[in-house]
């Protein structure tokens, strides 16, 4: 296991030398951040698989900006805000109804509930209940709002609300996760 | 399409990057072009006010308006392009500076109202000074939003507004001298508009820059 500040100097190297066209730089630096935003996103939401969702858009956005990040600046702080940003982005673009993701359980996880998939994120165990199990019936079950809504005996733009609550409640709860990453 | 396949694909589609994280470069082409193309069409739209620029000697208040209204436009400009670039310092406090310059800028003509900078008139008067500080700030707009797209920007409402409202702060700057001088006027009909240009952008940015759309890969497939 590599400390933070060395993963900070060898992400910050592999990327300069990604800039100059090092592939294989490139290529060990994506896996590795791969692995970390796994682990993130797992950390704060829980095992389940739309976490890969989370990976994949995160490389694609560190792909896609990767001229964005100075070599003379921090790695973590460029790395981690793109990563918070995918994952808020993905919950909310699921919310709007635009590119919902596939957010189905882990099949290498046995799990009866999502929720408590969902709690043991420690991200989301902070949420209350209700918002835990209104995204727990929007995002991981896949029921769309009025389904939600009618399974929780509440009406639809309540249902919608407690979901727009929660994203931005994550959100919060990830900005003020900064300091740990 | 899975990880590795993804992160193949990624590494196939590496260019060599030049000037990375630098944001001089499209700010200072920005500048120009849109200054540029203000002030042609300032000048092709109606004359300056009589002895405009000369009062900038004659009125030091007047001048350093003028100065801070320049230095607002270059900061909103180069904050509208830093905005597209992720950093570890939350956005809104990134813009408490512009801000306080912003209000800095305005505060000029707040104060006008008992003192003006400079001597209150009506030469110059300009019947379509809000329409053309709108439609002169357009095409600077787009322009921004063209080079933010090209970064990476992660709040494109931030992005927007900013891109709108520096856009927006050109022609208002440039109408101290292209249109009456009247502290609640300028604050009605050339700095009114720099904050509708800020909202329009805030509603165009998300669409003007989805960052989604623009990936090495289809996206039409899940990700998995």
């Amino acid at each position: 296991m590599t400390s933070t500040v060395e993963d900070e100097a060898r992400w910050s190297q592999l990327m300069a030398a990604a800039h100059r066209g090092d592939k294989r730089a490139y290529e060990q630096l994506l896996r590795e951040l791969a692995s970390v935003t796994d682990h993130y996103v797992r950390r704060h939401f829980g095992a389940l698989s739309f976490r890969e969702d989370c990976v994949q858009e995160c490389l694609l956005a560190i792909h896609k900006g990767k001229h964005t990040y100075d070599p003379k600046r921090a790695f973590r702080p460029w790395f981690f805000t793109i990563v918070r940003n995918r994952v808020i982005d993905l919950l909310r673009s699921a919310y709007a109804g635009k590119e919902a993701p596939t957010m189905t359980m882990d099949n290498s996880q046995t799990h009866p509930d999502p929720s408590d998939e969902l709690a043991a994120g420690d991200i989301l165990s902070e949420l209350d209940i209700n918002q835990r199990k209104a995204l727990s019936l929007t995002k991981i079950q896949g029921y769309s709002i009025a389904e939600a809504a009618e399974r929780s005996g509440i009406t639809e733009s309540a249902m919608k609300s407690r979901v727009s609550r929660a994203v931005r409640s994550v959100a919060q709860l990830l900005q003020q996760d900064r300091g740990k990453e | 399409m899975n990880r590795d396949n993804l992160i193949q694909d990624l590494v196939a589609d590496l260019q060599p990057v030049k000037r990375a994280g630098r944001i001089g470069l499209p700010a200072g082409v920005w500048l120009l072009a849109a200054g540029v193309y203000t002030t042609i069409m300032i000048f092709v739209s109606g004359p300056l006010r009589d002895d405009a620029i000369h009062h900038l000697l004659d009125y030091p208040w007047f001048a350093a308006e003028t100065a801070v209204a320049i230095a607002c436009v270059c900061s909103i400009a180069i904050m509208a392009l830093r905005s597209a670039i992720p950093s570890g310092t939350p956005i809104f406090k990134r813009l408490v500076p512009l801000l306080l310059l912003s209000a800095l800028w305005t505060s000029f003509y707040v104060v006008g109202l008992w003192e003006p900078a400079h001597p209150v008139s009506m030469d110059g008067n300009r019947a379509h000074c809000v329409l053309q500080t709108l439609s002169f700030s357009l095409p600077s707009m787009a322009l921004l939003l063209y080079y933010a797209r090209r970064q990476l920007p992660l709040w494109p409402r931030v992005t927007g507004a900013l891109a709108g409202a520096a856009a927006g702060a050109i022609p208002a700057a440039w109408m101290q001298f292209a249109c009456m001088y009247v502290p609640i006027h300028i604050l009605s009909e050339h700095l009114a508009p720099v904050l509708l240009m800020a909202a329009v952008g805030a509603v165009i940015g998300p669409f003007a820059l989805n960052t989604r759309q623009n990936v090495p890969r289809s996206r039409n497939e899940s990700v998995h």
